[in-house]
C-alpha cells in the first residue's frame, strides 16, 4: 500500500461520522467527513470510495446518488443506512448508480471494512 | 148536478134515479181515496137498484185489458170468467171497450141481441143481465177508468139516464184527478222528506263543513258544523271567503279554482283563519255549481278538516328531515374520521420510519463506538477512548429517551385514569434542571428558573409529570441557539401553571396548528418521534388541566401547562 486510499464519509450524524472516520483511519485509510449531501458532492473529487448515509436532512443519499449519476462520476459508493434496506430499495438505488454496495449502520463494525476491502479488490 | 137540475131531464127522471146520483156524488166527495170513491159508487148503484151488478175498471196499458178494481152486486163470478179489452180487438168491441176508445157512454139495450156482445153474452145471460151501460171516467184527455152497470131488465137505461151517468162520471173523474194529484203531491212530498232526511243526517253526522260561495266570492251558506270551531255562521255569512284563507295559501287556492273551471280536477289544501284566530287546515274538492248552459254560478264545497293529518305529515316530514340531517352529519363525520385515520396511518408510517431511525442510530453508534473505544484503548489513545465512551454514554441516553417516548405514547394512549398524588413543583423542576442544565450550558443557552417564592404542589401522577416538563424544556433548548430558556411556576386559582419560555426560532403557523397532532414534526429531518407534544397535551388534559402557547417566528415560544393545584 504505497498511498492510502481516500474515503469520503457523507453522514449528518456527527457521532456516526466520527466513529466511522476513526474506524477507517485505524484500518489504514484516509477518511474525510462531509456532514450532509451538498458538502459531500462538493468535496468528492479525488476520493477512491464514498460512504453514503441515506436519511439526511436537506439532501438525502438518494439525491446524492442521482446527482453523481448525472455528473457521470465513477467513484464507487457504499450506502451506509440506519436500517437494513429491503431489496426493492437496493434495486432502486442501484438503478441510479450501478455497483452500489450496502451496509447497515448496526453492522458497521463487523461488515464495513470487509465491504470496503471487496470494493478495492475488484479494481 | 146544478146544470142537470135545470134541464127537462130532471122533470121526467124518476126521483129514485136522482136520489141515487145525489147519494153517489155525496159519497164520492166525502171519499178519502180513489178506491173508496169507486167502491161507494158501485155499492150505491146496486143499492139504489139502478143496477143488479156494477164494476169499475182501470186500463192496463201492458195487457190492453180493463182490470176490475171495484165491484158491487150479484156477479156470480162473472168478472173472473170474462175479459174486457180497450183496444179494437174482439174483446175490445164491447160497451166498456168502446166507451174507452170513444170517451163516450156506450149503451147495450138488449144483451140477447146486441151484435157486439157476443164474447160475453152467454155468461151475462146466465147471470140474468139483460141490458148494460158502460160510462168512461174521463177528464179531457185523461182516461181514469170505466164504470159498467148491468140490469135484469132489457133496455133498462134511457138516454136521459145515460146522460145523468155521464155527468156524474165527469164529476167522478174530477174527484179522481184530485185524488191522483194529491197522491202525486204527497208522494213527491214524501220523497222530498226522505231525501231531506238523508241529506240532513248526512250533513249533521259528518264533521265536514259545507259551504256555498257565490260568483262574487260571498259566502252564502255554511253548515252548522262550522260552529264546532267556535264561530257563528253570521260571522262569516255574506263575507268574502278569501278573507278567511291564510294569506300564504290564497294564490294556490285561486290557481286550483282556475284549473277546476277548465275541468282539471283538483284537491285543494289550504289553511282557514277563523274570526277567533284559529288556523285550520282544510282539504276540499272543488265543486262548481253550473246553470243549464254550463256557466259557473258559484261553488259548493265540502271542507274536510285536515289539520290532524297535516300535523302528522309535518311531523313525518320533520322526522325525515331530521333523519336525513343525521345521515348527512354522520356521513360527514365518518368521512372526517376516515380522513383522520388515513392521515394518522400516513403519520404512523412516518412515525415507524422515524422511530426506527431514532432507535437504530444511537444503537449503531453505541455498537460502533464501544468497538472503537476498545481499539483506541488497545493503541493507548486515551483521548479518543474517552471521546468514544462519552459518545456511547450520550447515545445511550438518547436511546433511552426515544424508548421512553414510545412507551409513554402507548401508555398515555390507553390510560383512562391518572393518579392523584401530591407532587412538589420545586422538586419536579429540579429533576429537569439536573438533566438539561448541562445540555443547555454546553449549547450556550441559559436555563433559568423564575418565581418559586411559595412551595407549590400539583395533584397528579408522579410518573407522568416529569415527562411533561422534560419534553417542554428539551424542545425549548433544541430550538434555541442563543439566549435563554426560562421556567416559571405560579399558582393561578385552582391550577398551578408552569411556563417554559424560550428565545428560539418560534413556530410557523402550520406548526402552531398541527403541533399537537400525533407524529407531526415541524422539521421532518430533525431527530425526534413527533409524539412529544401529543403526549404532553394528553397528560395535561387527562389531569383536568390544559396547555396554552404563544409563539412568534424568530422571537421565541412560550408553552404554559395548567395542572390541578394540590
Amino acid at each position: 500500500m504505497a498511498t492510502k486510499k481516500k474515503i469520503l464519509i457523507i453522514e449528518d450524524e456527527p457521532d456516526v461520522a466520527r466513529g466511522v472516520q476513526f474506524l477507517l483511519d485505524d484500518a489504514g485509510y484516509e477518511a474525510t467527513v462531509a456532514l450532509g449531501g451538498e458538502e459531500g458532492l462538493a468535496k468528492m473529487k479525488g476520493f477512491d470510495l464514498i460512504l453514503l448515509d441515506l436519511m439526511m436532512p436537506k439532501m438525502s443519499g438518494r439525491q446524492v446518488l442521482k446527482e453523481m449519476s448525472k455528473r457521470s462520476l465513477k467513484i464507487p459508493v457504499i450506502v451506509v443506512s440506519a436500517v437494513g434496506l429491503p431489496d426493492t430499495v437496493k434495486t432502486e438505488l442501484e438503478s441510479y448508480y450501478p455497483g452500489t454496495g450496502f451496509v447497515s449502520k448496526a453492522h458497521v463494525r463487523e461488515l464495513l471494512l470487509e465491504e470496503i476491502a471487496k470494493v478495492f479488490a475488484k479494481k | 148536478m146544478g146544470k142537470a137540475a135545470d134541464s127537462t131531464v130532471e122533470r121526467e127522471m124518476h126521483s129514485s134515479e136522482l136520489e141515487a146520483v145525489y147519494r153517489m156524488t155525496k159519497a164520492v166527495i166525502s171519499a178519502k181515496s180513489e178506491q173508496e170513491a169507486l167502491d161507494s159508487v158501485c155499492k150505491l148503484v146496486v143499492e139504489t137498484k139502478l143496477a143488479k151488478f156494477a164494476w169499475a175498471g182501470r186500463p192496463d196499458e201492458l195487457s190492453k185489458l180493463v182490470i176490475p178494481i171495484a165491484k158491487a152486486g150479484a156477479d156470480k163470478g162473472y168478472l173472473s170468467k170474462v175479459k174486457v179489452a180497450f183496444d179494437s180487438s174482439d174483446l175490445g168491441c164491447g160497451p166498456t171497450g168502446k166507451a174507452f176508445r170513444t170517451g163516450k157512454p156506450n149503451l147495450v139495450r138488449f144483451i140477447e141481441t146486441d151484435e157486439c156482445y157476443k164474447p160475453w153474452r152467454d155468461e151475462a145471460l146466465a147471470r140474468g143481465f139483460r141490458s148494460s151501460v158502460a160510462i168512461p171516467i174521463v177528464l179531457g184527455k185523461d182516461v181514469f177508468g170505466s164504470l159498467t152497470v148491468y140490469s135484469e131488465t132489457p133496455d133498462a137505461y134511457s138516454t136521459d139516464t145515460v146522460s145523468l151517468f155521464e155527468e156524474f162520471a165527469s164529476n167522478l173523474a174530477l174527484t179522481l184527478r184530485n185524488f191522483r194529484d194529491k197522491e202525486a203531491r204527497e208522494k213527491a212530498e214524501k220523497e222530498l222528506r226522505v231525501s231531506e232526511e238523508k241529506f240532513r243526517s248526512l250533513v249533521e253526522n259528518t264533521q265536514d263543513v259545507i259551504i256555498s260561495v257565490n260568483m262574487l266570492g260571498k259566502i252564502t251558506y255554511i253548515s252548522p258544523q262550522f260552529s264546532l270551531y267556535g264561530v257563528r255562521s253570521e260571522d262569516v255569512l255574506n263575507k268574502n271567503f278569501i278573507d278567511f284563507i291564510y294569506p300564504d295559501d290564497r294564490a294556490g287556492l285561486l290557481a286550483d279554482f282556475a284549473k277546476a273551471m277548465v275541468g282539471i280536477k283538483t284537491t285543494s289544501q289550504f289553511r282557514v283563519v277563523t274570526p277567533n284566530g284559529k288556523v285550520i287546515w282544510f282539504e276540499e274538492k272543488d265543486n262548481f255549481q253550473r246553470d243549464k248552459s254550463g256557466r259557473v254560478m258559484g261553488i259548493t264545497a265540502i271542507l274536510r278538516d285536515a289539520t290532524e293529518r297535516k300535523k302528522i305529515e309535518e311531523e313525518r316530514a320533520g322526522r325525515q328531515a331530521e333523519l336525513e340531517k343525521k345521515v348527512t352529519e354522520r356521513t360527514a363525520a365518518l368521512k372526517q374520521e376516515v380522513e383522520k385515520v388515513e392521515l394518522l396511518s400516513k403519520a404512523r408510517d412516518e412515525f415507524v420510519r422515524n422511530i426506527t431511525h431514532e432507535l437504530k442510530t444511537p444503537l449503531s453508534v453505541i455498537l460502533l463506538d464501544t468497538e472503537l473505544a476498545r481499539r483506541a484503548h488497545a493503541r493507548g489513545k486515551e483521548a479518543e477512548f474517552n471521546e468514544f465512551m462519552d459518545t456511547v454514554d450520550r447515545n445511550a441516553v438518547r436511546l433511552r429517551g426515544s424508548i421512553e417516548n414510545v412507551l409513554e405514547l402507548s401508555r398515555v394512549g390507553t390510560m383512562t385514569e391518572y393518579k392523584k398524588e401530591k407532587v412538589s413543583v420545586e422538586k419536579l423542576i429540579e429533576s429537569v434542571i439536573d438533566v438539561y442544565g448541562p445540555i443547555a450550558q454546553k449549547k450556550g443557552v441559559a436555563l433559568e428558573v423564575k418565581g418559586g417564592n411559595e412551595p407549590l404542589v400539583i395533584l397528579g401522577d408522579p410518573s407522568l409529570l416529569p415527562y411533561v416538563l422534560t419534553n417542554l424544556v428539551s424542545n425549548a433548548i433544541k430550538f434555541t441557539s442563543e439566549g435563554s430558556v426560562a421556567i416559571t411556576a405560579e399558582r393561578k386559582e385552582k391550577f398551578i401553571s408552569i411556563s417554559v419560555s424560550d428565545s428560539g426560532i418560534g413556530m410557523s403557523e402550520e406548526t402552531q396548528r398541527r403541533m399537537f397532532e400525533k407524529f407531526f414534526k415541524a422539521d421532518p429531518s430533525a431527530p425526534g418521534t413527533g409524539v412529544g407534544l401529543t403526549i404532553v397535551k394528553e397528560i395535561a388534559e387527562g389531569h383536568g388541566g390544559r396547555i396554552e402557547f404563544k409563539s412568534k417566528l424568530g422571537k421565541g415560544t412560550t408553552f404554559t401547562i395548567f395542572l390541578p393545584a394540590g
